[in-house]
């Protein structure tokens, strides 16, 4: 039998994870072949009262199959929240790389390949503050994105960019990249095509171009490198600082 | 001073503490290693805290904010 405590304390972890049980995002290709998440229905998140709804960081991984053979393997995280107060926010990384053609092997990509990976997610926001505040859903957006090469180099000629929409309207195209870089639309772009709509569909697309002859390896992700070179800096800089000072003591003793 | 006074002034002054007060080479050395440590972690740890946050940004999307207050 359970006792109280663990009672309690089984209660108290379903609250905390409640608000992100059942709900997904939808990450489809080419705008029309569902991989993950739920589809072909797209979750809608409301901003509800307290805590508002969130989807948790999701990992994906799918292999997506050129017309030519070439095989591409596609792995990610998504996540989104709805708050009662603030601003909705959604989270799409995606790494795709060439992985050989006709199956995982060594051959070079036959033929240049284009493609979209797409994360949907609606945002319900009837009842959020911002709402019951202005009447409209228009206002700021934002969008910012990393790039960096996974494996090796693409072939030369390729890159990828994202670009994010709302209810089809669009915030810039970040990018193209072909390798390592950053972009976003800084404090935001105005979307004022609202109207009185209460729902946001979000599409967060991500559009690779893969030239012919890319190597087994290659490929772009949208996760940033590992956060290593400023504390690896920093602990060099303690480092020398540390020797500085035993000499400085050995001097002085 | 009455000899009770003085005793007190006595008690007060432990033996060794004249040497105390003025710190060797290797306290003064170690003092200097904390302030020096302590300065450096005070300067590595906002850039650290920066990467580990960059480390976490990606790919993100986010709105709606009010179109008066930009």
């Amino acid at each position: 039998m359970f006792s109280a405590r663990q009672i309690h304390l089984s209660l108290l972890a379903f609250g905390l994870l409640a608000p992100g049980l059942g709900f997904a995002s939808s990450i489809i290709v080419n705008g029309t072949t569902c991989d993950a998440g739920t589809c072909p229905t797209v979750d809608t998140l409301s901003s509800g009262a307290g805590s508002g709804t969130i989807i948790s960081s999701t990992p994906f991984n799918f292999t997506y199959v050129a017309g030519d053979g070439d095989w591409y393997g596609i792995t990610g995280n998504y996540a989104a929240s709805n708050p009662a107060s603030g601003d909705t926010s959604m989270v799409f990384n995606v790494t795709a790389k060439y992985e050989g053609n006709g199956g995982i092997n060594s051959v070079a990509s036959v033929a240049a390949d284009t493609f979209t990976i797409s994360d949907m997610q609606d945002f319900n926001l009837a009842s959020s503050a911002y709402y019951l505040s202005y009447g409209t859903l228009n206002g700021y957006y934002t969008e910012s994105t990393a790039s960096n090469i996974v494996g090796s180099a693409p072939a030369a000629g390729s890159s990828w960019d994202a670009q994010l929409f709302y209810n089809n309207q669009a915030l810039p195209v970040l990018g193209p990249f072909t390798g390592a870089g950053n972009a976003s639309n800084g404090s935001g772009t105005a979307l004022t095509g609202f109207g009185s709509a209460t729902t946001l569909d979000a599409d967060f697309v991500f559009t690779y171009d893969f030239a012919q002859g890319t190597a087994a390896g290659a490929g772009f992700t949208s996760t940033p490198e590992p956060g290593g070179v400023i504390p690896a800096a920093a602990i060099a800089i303690l480092c020398l600082g540390f020797g500085a000072m035993r000499r400085s003591r050995v001097a002085t003793a | 001073m009455d000899s009770k006074a003085d005793n007190n002034l006595k008690s007060a002054q432990a033996p060794g503490t004249q040497e105390n007060a003025t710190p060797d080479n290797e306290t003064q050395g170690r003092r200097e290693v904390v302030l020096k440590l302590g300065k450096f972690a005070a300067y590595a740890a906002p850039f650290t805290m920066l990467a580990l946050t960059k480390k976490a940004d990606a790919a993100t999307g986010g709105g709606p904010r009010p179109l008066g207050r930009h």
